[in-house]
């Protein structure tokens, strides 16, 4: 069965041009939403056109703490992974559409976190990573 | 104990890891490969990765399975390709939470087996396949092609119990064919593999010269068992002489990777459209992938991007069984390859066999050079520098509009020699009389 309720999770920058590719994949009369960090958004949340955007606030930007950091941030709860997977679940309308959703595309690294605990939740959905095979799943 | 194939049909085992429907450059001459040793009265079996493979992750091209001979046998044993994997659910904890760590692990893990970065864990497999198929129907003969040099294994393993084999490097394994460097120390494991393979190979097969050179100097006691077995083109082109279009159409297909130089191409098409009111309304159509997998490479797709207003098009990959129609609406082929003197291409004889105007832009010193001197609508760039590539885009542009029917015929005529199974016929021929006796 084609996906029509498609959910993208971005844990960093989002083009248009991104949406647009995966938007047109999709079947007519589907659904396409998107949750990510505010300020990394192409535009504000609600119902833009014909996509609905969830924003999760504002990424909170952390200093690094040099090598020894790298595995501290990894572990740390403010990573920009942590950070999204935790507003996520506390952010009832995102999570909801995530769960009802039959395709969930992670659009970059850091939003592979969220996905896959989201793949946890619920044995229904596909969870890809990427845009390209989302398109596959898409094309069924 | 040497198996003999006197009095019925040769087995031949073909191992290739990217066989159709696999879209990869190499795919072309695994194919050729497989239906010229079935159609000189082998038996064939070819031992390849499965399609989903190929479906999943580097992109395919459905119609070239239709091109396999019927008569072949196909194995498909299962690979796994883990740092390419793309469904969510069959990642790890580790991979999800601490990726680095899980990269640097995966890679380690890989070449445990053999010394191949994702390639290595195929070994067991391919061995326990080989080891199959020979029980099931006695092979006569292992042709083994590179890369991923994995694919050598059965090679190894069947010569144990006797069997012959040929190690078809098309490139080279220990050798950058780009920059030219020795990439793995005869001392390393992939130093006393490749130094195993070679000494008790039947033949070794290079697709240009200056790769058979340098492995004749590296492995002396084998040189004479160094073939070169060019590539070629496959399919004469249907289409006929025409005059250029009003407004005509430059043309590069095939996969442009990171080494080649769009970025200069992309330049000297500027200038040359600045340079020369002919180029102004003339087209630039670019076919294939950018990257060598499904999705392309960001960087590649940004200089495409920024060139849409200069008259530049891409129009992503072709069915290898459509690309005659688009040579038909081309009036000059761009062949624009990375730098380096072992570099030849498989495209360069599927340009060749158009009879269309040719422009080179890549290094002077590339192995294509070799293959194009002597075509008479060869117009190469002196240099990656923009003007000279403009100025042979100009060249070829007023060659294009001056092309008559003498010229293009001369340039199939010149084509001719790198027919593909002119290449391979005479190695299959020395093969077969070889396990006979």
């Amino acid at each position: 069965m084609t996906p029509d309720n498609v959910v993208a999770i971005a844990g960093g920058p989002v083009s248009h041009e991104q949406l647009l590719t995966l938007k047109e994949g999709l079947a007519p009369g589907s659904v396409l939403s998107l949750i990510g960090f505010e300020d990394l958004l192409p535009t504000a949340a609600g119902e833009v056109g014909d996509f609905y955007v969830f924003a999760l606030g504002s990424l909170t930007r952390s200093v690094r703490f040099g090598m020894l950091g790298i595995l501290a941030l990894r572990i740390w709860p403010g990573s920009p992974a942590r950070q999204l997977w935790r507003r996520i679940r506390h952010h009832q309308s995102a999570l909801a559409a995530a769960e009802a959703a039959d395709l969930i595309v992670a659009l970059d690294a850091r939003s592979v976190l969220a996905a896959w605990h989201l793949s946890q939740r619920n044995s229904a959905p596909a969870i890809v990573q990427g845009i390209a095979p989302a398109l596959r799943k898409l094309a069924g | 104990m040497p198996h003999k194939a006197a009095g019925r049909q040769p087995h031949l085992l073909y191992v290739a890891w990217g066989f159709p429907p696999c879209r990869g450059g190499g795919v072309y001459r695994a194919l050729a490969t497989a239906n010229t040793f079935a159609e000189a009265g082998w038996e064939v079996t070819v031992l390849t990765a499965p399609r989903e493979t190929f479906l999943n992750y580097t992109g395919a091209d459905i119609a070239l399975e239709a091109q396999i001979d019927p008569r072949i046998k196909i194995e498909r044993v299962p690979f796994s390709w883990p740092s390419l994997e793309t469904d969510i659910r069959k990642y790890s904890w580790l991979r999800v939470h601490f990726p680095r760590v899980w990269r640097r692990l995966r890679k380690q893990a890989d070449v445990l087996r053999f010394p191949e970065p994702a390639y290595g864990p195929w070994r067991p497999t391919l061995a326990a396949a080989a080891r199959r198929i020979h029980q099931q129907r006695p092979i006569d003969l292992v042709v083994a092609t590179a890369n991923p040099a994995v694919a050598f294994v059965p090679a190894a393993v069947l010569h144990g119990v006797g069997v012959p084999y040929v190690l078809d490097y098309r490139d080279a394994w220990s050798l950058d064919v780009f920059s030219g460097d020795r990439v793995h120390a005869p001392n390393s494991r992939v130093g006393r593999w490749e130094s195993r393979l070679i000494k008790d190979a039947r033949e070794i097969w290079f697709v240009n010269e200056p790769i058979r050179a340098w492995h004749q100097q590296a492995y002396s006691g084998a040189a004479n068992r160094m073939f070169v077995v060019s590539n070629g083109w496959d399919t004469a082109p249907e289409f006929g002489f025409r005059a250029a279009s009003p407004e005509p159409v430059f043309g590069y297909l095939g996969t442009v990777s990171p080494k080649v130089p769009l970025a200069e191409l992309v330049e000297g098409w500027r200038l040359a459209r600045k340079g020369n009111p002919a180029i102004s309304n003339a087209k630039l159509d670019i076919r294939g992938y950018l990257g060598f997998y499904g999705t392309p490479r960001p960087e590649l797709q940004a200089i495409v991007d920024g060139a849409l207003d200069d008259g530049l098009k891409f129009g992503g990959s072709v069915p290898k069984t459509e690309v005659g129609n688009l040579y038909a609406t081309w009036d000059v082929l761009l062949l624009v390859l990375g730098s380096g003197r072992y570099v030849t291409s498989g495209k360069v004889f599927e340009y060749l066999a158009t009879g269309l105007p040719i422009v080179s832009v890549h290094d002077p010193g590339n192995a294509a050079t070799d293959v194009l001197r002597g075509y008479p609508s060869w117009f190469p760039a002196a240099s990656l520098a923009p003007a000279d590539i403009a100025a042979a885009l100009s060249a070829a542009m007023q060659a294009a509009q001056a092309h008559d029917e003498a010229r293009f015929a001369a340039g199939r005529q010149f084509a001719e020699q790198y027919r593909r199974d002119r290449q391979l016929l005479p190695r299959i021929a020395e093969l077969r009389a070889g396990i006979a006796t």
